[in-house]
């Protein structure tokens, strides 16, 4: 039976709540295919072969490849931003990919929470107008922006900093920054791209475990990595190699320390060529 | 290493960079072909040979050291901006492995490229087009000029010698700006974290005292000679108040709007707001500039389009009639001689004279004080003050207006021309007077329009009084002066045969006269307005090139600024509409701010430049308002082209 009858006959039942809970996954990702074609047709690559793979609930993924392996592409057709050549992609049961263009904005603010590696903070505006920014645009008025920033600013550590520039702040503050904004708007998914890849080791770990701390409270994070450190937090990493899933580890009770060992030696397997096999 | 490596690097350098080099390559011919042009016309010994030449020639020298100076600004700041815009590159040259001398040499090979391309291409455009300003010139003046060469030598050299020069200059700033910087730096280049401004609160108190004073100061000016003595003053405290106020102000004003949280936390102005704030630290004194050259244009072209336009307006001013004639010191007998004379050379001339007025008088300086008088040899320079009384008999009134009024000792009557008017009683010397009538009308001579100063007509009871009103400080008087204006039915050549004529003929009967007619000074007086008004063009045109210029570098460069920031605010989900929408009411506001400053200045200027015109006879304040608001709306028009057009290269860096 596919799994369209099954939804059906659950919605028959009036059950769409329990058949969501049982079965939907929070993004789905089938077949997805993506070649670049260069201006006159000449040259083309592939980026993503054959990319399938799910993200339920609550859960907090990895994506894992070297350079050019396609991972900034397969982040950048999650967040809408870039069209596969094929596939689809579903988040919440709502496929993204025809989404027309008026629609897709408003779709990533409601949706979507970004966290990029170069923070990409403006600076034109205060640490708060940047956590800000998303609400504004979903013009929501200035008092419920401020109720929902200040439980958030506490999480995150940066009462203190809300009045200052981007200019004027670490690294680690900058990133912490980028969270809050990705989180202010309650988004269903946080598309992470290498956000540590700019900070110290130690602002790394913070960060690292924030993400987990926010993961343990409900929120779906999915992150684009290649540091073993990063992936190591998550509790499933995927690994990408020429454009297709090479492989996925489960991370279930094993520590972080247990969890990077089994992610370096699959990523030696990876480098050396190794068959596909979990 | 090839010698040839840096001057191709050089060559291929400028060509990457055209969107930046062309406009500024275009900017310097165009200069290049203004000042030979203006050089050439000015160096031209026919000019010389037309009437009222001096003046013209003295006007086109003026408009050549301006033109030159200006040229010698514009290129120094445009040649600055494309530096600041490719530090990036420069950076890059450097860290590759290019010493700064190696990057000196590639610099100046661009400038080598640059300069000859602009000077050859000036030249050749100067050389084409000074013929094609020459006729413009000629037809402005309503006649002849002899043009007595095509091509100058020494315009040529002297353009060529300047502009190398302007080059060199630039080379050397620009060799001293890498010079300067770390390598580190200039990779960072333009795109350094900068902070936020702070607000200057000093700045923006000074901005809105010398823009008061200023203003103040150009709305109070009663007289001509005023205006002229206030008009630095006022030009000056203006541009203060606004490089203040675009500096300082705007920012202070955005500020604010951004503490009030229910304004600014709305899509449109969250952005805009910002980002203008973050604008306005860079770009404050540019478009103080803008508005200041704006003004400039705006002022130039109006002014001298209305003293052209207004030119029957301003020659009916300044000769009420065809022929004026006044002689000094009028004896009975000279009137016999005189009335001979005239008589004469006009039945010579088969002349026929029409509307003939004329009056004894007595003219004298004196210092206005409220309704007193005060004579004053010493001190009568204060400009704004010092008026003109000058004195009639009543008979001669009563004679020209067919009037038979009557007047005591000690009674007047009262005409103003120019300048508050008096109820009641003037006291002139100690010596009050009743004014017994103040008059609507009286035929004057032109001389007092052309003067510029206050001038009180009074009509006293007889010729007696008139003497004894006359100050002794200013010598003894035995006769009145005279004064006889006429217009005749007959063409200006013979007008001007009769004006000659008359001033041979009195001269030689011993009568020290003064003599002048419309006809006659009609030449002198087109080619000092129309060399003013050719001024304006040209002037007008160079400086509206300079603004399109730094509008176009800064729609550039803040593109490229802006890029990253609306690449961020995609990705936070704005929508391309709602980041279109938001980068035009931003590039809006930046674009039409210095314009509409433009034209506050000039409805606040526009009473002193009224007054100024009265300087040059114009006194048809309808006719200015027109020609400033025409100016202003083809000027309008000419920056709004420019807007789409730089706005549309703008649009296509951001997206």
């Amino acid at each position: 039976m596919s799994d369209g009858c099954v939804s059906l006959m659950f919605a028959i039942l009036g059950l769409e709540k329990v058949w969501e809970e049982i079965f939907m996954q929070l993004l789905e990702v089938k077949h997805l295919k993506k070649v670049y074609t260069s201006r006159f047709g000449t040259n083309h690559v592939t980026a993503l072969t054959d990319v399938s793979f799910s993200v339920e609930q609550g859960e907090f993924v990895a994506i894992m490849g070297e350079s050019g392996s396609g991972k900034t592409t397969l982040l950048n057709i999650l967040a809408a931003l870039d069209k596969p050549t094929s596939g689809e992609v579903y988040l919440n049961g709502k496929n993204i990919v025809f989404l027309k263009e008026r629609e897709i904005s408003a779709f990533r603010r409601k949706n979507l929470g970004f966290v990029f590696q170069d923070f990409n903070l403006l600076d034109a505006f205060s640490i708060r107008d940047n956590i800000f920014l998303p609400l504004v645009l979903s013009r929501k008025s200035y008092d419920e922006m401020q109720a929902r920033l200040e439980p958030l600013a506490e999480k995150l550590r940066i009462q203190q900093i809300l009045d200052k520039f981007p200019y004027e702040v670490s690294g680690g503050q900058k990133q912490r920054t980028a969270i809050a904004r990705a989180l202010i708007t309650e988004p269903q998914l946080i598309l992470a791209d290498e956000p540590t890849g700019a900070l110290d080791s130690r602002s790394s770990d913070e960060l690292l475990d924030l993400f987990s701390q926010i993961n343990e409270e409900g929120q779906t994070i999915l992150m684009v990595t290649h540091s073993t450190k990063a992936a190591s937090y998550a509790g499933r990493v995927l690994f990408i190699k020429d454009g297709v899933v090479f492989h996925q580890l489960y991370k279930g009770s094993l520590s972080n320390e247990q969890m990077f060992q089994k992610i370096s030696d699959t990523l030696n397997i990876l480098a050396t060529g190794g068959v596909q096999y979990e | 290493m090839n010698k040839f490596f840096y001057a191709r690097l050089a060559r291929t350098n400028i060509y990457k960079n055209r969107k930046m080099y062309l406009p500024y390559i275009l900017a310097c011919i165009g200069t290049i072909t203004m000042f030979y042009i203006m050089h050439f016309i000015t160096g031209n010994p026919g000019i010389l040979e037309i009437s009222g030449g001096d003046s013209l020639k003295a006007i086109l020298n003026f408009g050549t050291i301006i033109t030159g100076i200006f040229s010698c600004i514009l290129l120094f700041y445009t040649n600055g901006f494309l530096i600041k815009q490719r530090k990036k590159e420069i950076g890059l040259f450097n860290i590759l492995g290019m010493e700064k001398k190696h990057i000196a040499k590639v610099m100046l090979w661009e400038v080598t490229f640059i300069a000859s391309i602009s000077i050859v291409a000036g030249l050749v455009s100067g050389v084409v087009i000074s013929k094609l300003m020459f006729l413009l010139l000629q037809s402005i003046l309503h006649f002849q000029v002899p043009l007595t060469y095509i091509i100058s030598k020494q315009s040529i050299w002297i353009t060529a010698i300047l502009f190398f020069c302007i080059f060199i200059l630039t080379f050397l700033n620009n060799v001293r700006h890498i010079h300067l910087a770390k390598p580190i730096e200039l990779l960072k280049g333009s795109q350094a974290g900068e902070k936020e401004p702070k607000t200057r609160w000093l700045l923006v108190c000074i901005g809105i005292v010398s823009l008061g004073i200023g203003y103040y100061i150009a709305l109070s000016t009663e007289t001509p000679l005023a205006a002229l003595d206030q008009l630095f003053l006022a030009v000056l405290l203006v541009i203060i108040g606004t490089y203040a106020m675009f500096i300082a102000g705007t920012i202070a004003l955005l500020k604010l709007l951004r503490k009030n949280k229910k304004f600014y936390y709305q899509t449109k102005h969250f952005i805009s707001v910002s980002g203008m704030i973050y604008r306005m630290k860079q770009n404050a004194v540019g478009l103080a500039s803008i508005c200041i050259l704006s003004t400039m244009v705006l002022v130039t072209l109006s002014t001298t389009i209305s003293l052209y336009v207004g030119m029957e307006n301003l020659l009916a001013n300044r000769f009420p009639k065809n022929i004026s004639v006044s002689v000094e010191n009028f004896s009975e007998e000279k009137s016999h001689v005189f009335k001979e004379i005239v008589a004469d050379e006009v039945d010579r001339l088969q002349i026929n004279i029409e509307n003939p007025v004329q009056y004894r008088l007595l003219s004298f300086a004196a210092i206005k004080k409220g309704n007193r008088f005060l004579i004053d040899k010493e001190n009568m320079a204060s400009a704004s003050e010092l008026s003109i009384i000058t004195v009639i008999p009543l008979e001669d009134y009563n004679q020209m207006m067919n009037r038979t009024l009557v007047l005591e000792e000690d009674e007047v009557l009262l005409f103003t021309y120019r300048g508050e008017t008096i109820t009641d009683t003037l006291i002139l010397e100690g010596r009050e007077l009743r004014i017994k009538e103040e008059l609507n009308e009286l035929p004057v001579d032109g001389i007092a329009s052309a003067l510029a100063t206050n001038t009180y007509y009074l009509i006293v009871k007889d010729v007696e009084t008139a003497k004894a009103l006359y100050p002794s400080e200013f010598g003894e008087i035995n006769h009145l002066s005279f004064y006889y204006g006429f217009d005749t039915d007959s063409e200006a050549e013979k007008e001007v045969l009769l004006i000659k004529a008359l001033s041979r003929s009195l001269h030689e009967a011993g009568i020290n006269g003064y003599i002048e007619g419309l006809e006659e000074s009609r030449e002198s007086f087109y080619s000092l307005y129309g060399g003013f008004f050719f001024l304006g063009i040209f002037l007008g045109t160079l400086f509206l090139m300079a603004t399109v210029l730094i509008i176009y570098y800064k729609q550039i460069s803040e593109g490229y600024d802006d890029k990253k920031r609306f690449e961020i605010m995609q990705k936070v989900g704005l929508t391309k509409d709602e980041i279109k929408q938001a980068i035009k009411s931003q590039v809006l506001i930046v674009f039409f701010l210095p314009l509409l400053m433009a034209i506050i200045h000039i409805a606040f200027g526009f009473n002193i430049f009224t007054k100024l015109l009265e300087l040059f006879n114009l006194t048809d304040v309808g006719l200015f308002a027109i020609c400033t608001l025409a100016t202003i709306l083809v000027f309008a028009i000419v920056y709004a082209i420019v807007y789409l057009v730089t706005a549309k290269e703008y649009y296509k860096i951001v997206s």
